[in-house]
C-alpha cells in the first residue's frame, strides 16, 4: 500500500491499476532534462531504408486504400517470414494486419472470449492485457513465474492452474516486463499440456529479434499439433523502431483470421495504407537483415552498461535474456517499488516503471528499459545511486 | 496450417458481417504529402502523444468552436484511427441501455453487437442510458423530436459529421453541452490513411482512455498527413 502523503494523489490513486500507473508517471516525467526508461518505444530512429522508400510511394501516390485484413502483399511478406524465421505453417489467409500489436490482443479476445472463459496469463504481466481479456469477458488466472528461473515458464505451474473454464494461455518470449524467455524445451512440454487439455494458445512475440547471448526464441506454433491451436501476435514497431506507424499482425487459422476481420470492420477499420507500405518496405527490403542486427548490437551494449552499473550499485536483476528491459529487485532498498519510482522521478529525473505497473505485488522490482544511448544510461545510473542512497531504508 | 482453430470462436463472431472490400483511387493532396514526407524526414516515426498531435487537436477544436460557436479545448480532442474507432469507443463507453438511431445505422450494428446492446430507431425506445445517434443528414424535426424525449442528465449523443457537414451542432443546447460527442474523419479527402476524431463531452477523458486501451495512439505520419492538409502553406 501506498500511504506516504509525499507521493502525490495522481500516483496513489492509481497505484492499484498498473496501466494508469504507468501512464501517470509519464505524464509526470516533463521536465526536459528526465532520462526516459519507462516506456517501450524504440529511441533508435527508424532505418532509413524504410523511410526513404515510403517518402518515395508518398511522392509516386503509391498509397492504396487497404481491405480490412490488410494490403495482401503485405499479408502475403508476413506468411513468407513466418515460415522462413519462425517454422510456421501458413499462408496469407492466416495472417491480418492489424493497428498495432495491441489491437491485435484486443481483437483477438474478442473473437476467442465467451464470458466466464479464463486464461492462463504469467505473473508479473503487461497489464495491457487485462482490458483486452476483460473487455471480452474473459478471467485472467495468474501463473506464478520466479526470479531463480529468470521468469521462464514452468509446464507444471500452467498445469495445475487448468480448470474446465480455461480456454486459452497467454505466453511472452521475450517477456515484457522481465526480459525472460520461455524456452525451447520448456515451450515444447507446454505445447503437450494445450494438446492433452485442449488449451489455445496465445503466442506474444513482438519483441523476438531481440536475445542476447546464446538465448534462442522459439515459436510454439511450430511444434507439431500446435498449427490449430496457435495464435501468433506479432509486429513491426519494436523491431524497426515504428512505434507510431501502428502496424501489428496476427497468424491463426484461417476461420479465426475471419472472425478477426469482421471485428476490426467495426472497431477501427484496415490499419492505414501509408503505415502498411511502410511495413512492407521494412520486410521485404535488402538492408532488413542488417538493421535489425546494427539494433540488436546497439541493445546489447546498453544491456550491458545497465547491467554493470546495477551490479556497482547493489541491486540484483533477472537475467535479460531478451527484449528492452531489466527486471530489477529493488527490495533492498526497503523502499516500496511505486514509492521509489516517484523519488527517483522527482529527485533524480529518471523515469523508471515500478513493477507494480506490471502486477500489484510486485512492489520489490523495477522494470527498467535499455532504449537510451550508452551514455545516458550511465547518466541515469548516477542519478538512481543518489537517489538510492539518500532514501535507502537501513 | 488447418482451416478451423480447435475450439469454437465467440459467439459474438457469428453476428457480425464479413465487409466487402471496394478498391479506391484517389490523389494525395501535395500538402498532404508535404506533411507526410518531412515527418518521415524528421523521424516521427515513433508513438505519438496519446490523444494525437497537438497541431491536429488545436485545429480540430478551432473547427469546433468557429462553426459551432462551442469553447473545446484541445485537451477534449482525441485523435482516433478513423471515425469507426470513435463510434466505437463512444459505444462502448456510454450506451446503457441501448443505441437511438434515426438514419443510416451501418456504422452502429457492429459495435453495438460487440457491446451486446440493442439498436433502435423510434423515439420511445429512448431511455435513461441511451446513446442517441444523430448526423449531419438527420433533419432538424429529427433531432429536436429525440432530444425532446431524452433525459439529458442520463442520455448521451455521439453527432456525426463524418458523412454530412453540419451548420448545427446539439452541443450549442446548453442542457447537452457536456453529453455530446462531435466525430469525424479525413477519409473523404485521405482514403485509407485512418485519421478520425472524438470531440467534446465531459466523458472525453475515458473515451481517451478506451481509445489508448485498443490502439495506443493513431498512426503518427497519418496525423501528420492530416496536419499538413489542415494546417500546411
Amino acid at each position: 500500500m501506498i500511504n506516504n502523503p509525499n507521493i502525490p494523489e495522481e500516483i496513489r490513486k492509481v497505484a492499484h491499476d498498473g496501466t494508469a500507473l504507468r501512464y501517470a508517471l509519464m505524464e509526470m516525467a516533463t521536465h526536459p532534462d528526465v532520462i526516459a526508461l519507462g516506456r517501450g518505444d524504440p529511441d533508435l530512429d527508424t532505418p532509413a531504408y524504410i523511410i526513404e522508400a515510403t517518402q518515395e510511394a508518398i511522392r509516386q501516390n503509391k498509397i492504396p486504400v487497404s481491405p480490412v485484413a490488410g494490403l495482401p502483399e503485405l499479408r502475403e511478406a508476413v506468411a513468407t517470414k513466418l515460415k522462413r524465421d519462425n517454422g510456421l505453417d501458413v499462408t496469407s489467409d492466416n495472417v491480418i494486419i492489424t493497428t498495432g500489436g495491441q489491437e491485435g490482443l484486443f481483437l483477438l479476445m474478442q473473437v476467442l472470449l465467451n464470458e466466464g472463459d479464463e486464461v492462463l496469463v504469467p505473473d508479473p504481466r503487461y497489464t495491457s492485457y487485462d482490458q483486452a481479456i476483460e473487455s471480452a469477458g474473459g478471467k485472467m488466472v495468474m501463473i506464478p513465474t520466479d526470479h531463480e528461473d529468470a521468469f521462464n515458464l514452468r509446464p507444471e505451474a500452467v498445469e495445475s492452474a487448468i480448470t474446465d473454464k480455461t480456454k486459452a494461455l497467454l505466453i511472452v518470449t521475450p517477456s515484457n516486463p522481465t526480459g525472460g524467455i520461455v524456452t525451447r524445451e520448456r515451450l515444447e512440454e507446454i505445447a503437450k499440456i494445450a494438446i492433452k487439455h485442449n488449451l489455445i494458445v496465445i503466442s506474444d512475440e513482438i519483441y523476438e529479434k531481440f536475445v542476447y547471448d546464446d538465448w534462442e526464441h522459439f515459436s510454439i506454433g511450430s511444434v507439431p499439433g500446435m498449427e490449430s491451436r496457435t495464435i501468433t501476435l506479432n509486429g513491426f514497431s519494436k523491431a524497426y523502431a515504428m512505434t507510431g506507424l501502428r502496424v501489428g499482425y496476427v497468424a491463426a487459422p484461417k476461420n479465426f483470421i475471419d472472425g478477426m476481420t469482421k471485428v476490426k470492420a467495426v472497431t477501427t477499420g484496415a490499419a492505414a495504407g501509408v503505415s502498411q507500405i511502410a511495413a512492407l518496405n521494412a520486410i521485404t527490403g535488402a538492408q532488413e537483415k542488417e538493421a535489425i542486427e546494427n539494433f540488436k548490437a546497439i541493445y546489447a551494449e546498453r544491456r550491458q552498461a545497465m547491467m554493470d552499473g546495477l551490479t556497482a550499485m547493489g541491486l540484483d536483476y533477472s537475467d535479460p535474456r531478451g527484449a528492452f528491459f531489466l527486471w530489477t529487485n529493488s527490495s533492498s532498498t526497503g523502499i516500496h517499488a511505486t514509492e521509489l519510482s516517484y523519488l527517483l522521478l522527482k529527485e533524480g529525473k529518471v523515469l523508471i516503471f515500478p513493477g507494480t505497473g506490471f502486477g500489484e505485488q510486485w512492489g520489490g522490482y523495477l522494470r527498467i528499459s535499455i532504449l537510451q544511448s550508452t551514455d545516458k544510461i550511465r547518466e541515469a545510473l548516477s542519478r538512481m545511486e543518489t537517489v538510492v542512497n539518500n532514501y535507502r531504508v537501513r | 496450417m488447418t482451416d478451423t482453430l480447435s475450439r469454437p470462436l465467440a459467439d459474438r463472431v457469428s453476428k457480425l458481417d464479413m465487409p466487402t472490400f471496394t478498391p479506391t483511387d484517389y490523389e494525395i493532396p501535395q500538402s498532404a504529402k508535404d506533411g507526410a514526407i518531412q515527418a518521415l524526414a524528421d523521424g516521427k516515426t515513433h508513438y505519438t502523444n496519446r490523444p494525437g498531435i497537438v497541431p491536429l487537436r488545436e485545429w480540430v477544436a478551432t473547427e469546433m468552436n468557429t462553426l459551432f460557436g462551442l469553447s473545446i479545448d484541445k485537451d477534449e480532442v482525441t485523435i482516433t484511427c478513423g471515425v469507426e474507432e470513435a463510434i466505437f469507443a463512444c459505444v462502448m463507453v456510454l450506451a446503457e441501455t441501448n443505441v437511438y438511431c434515426a438514419g443510416d445505422a451501418s456504422q452502429l450494428h457492429g459495435a453495438v453487437t460487440l457491446k451486446d446492446v440493442p439498436l433502435v430507431y423510434t423515439p420511445d425506445d429512448i431511455t435513461d442510458g441511451t446513446l442517441i445517434y444523430l448526423t449531419g443528414s438527420d433533419s432538424q424535426e429529427t433531432i429536436n423530436t429525440a432530444l425532446e424525449k431524452a433525459n439529458p442528465e442520463a442520455c448521451w449523443i455521439v453527432w456525426d459529421v463524418s458523412h454530412a457537414g453540419a451548420e448545427t451542432n446539439p452541443a450549442q443546447n446548453d442542457t447537452w453541452a457536456s453529453r455530446v460527442v462531435t466525430v469525424s474523419d479525413s477519409e473523404d479527402v485521405l482514403p485509407g490513411w485512418r485519421i478520425g476524431w472524438m470531440a467534446g463531452s465531459e466523458k472525453a477523458g475515458q473515451l481517451r482512455s478506451f481509445k489508448q486501451s485498443m490502439t495506443i495512439c493513431s498512426p503518427s505520419i497519418s496525423q501528420w498527413a492530416v496536419d499538413g492538409l489542415v494546417n500546411g502553406e
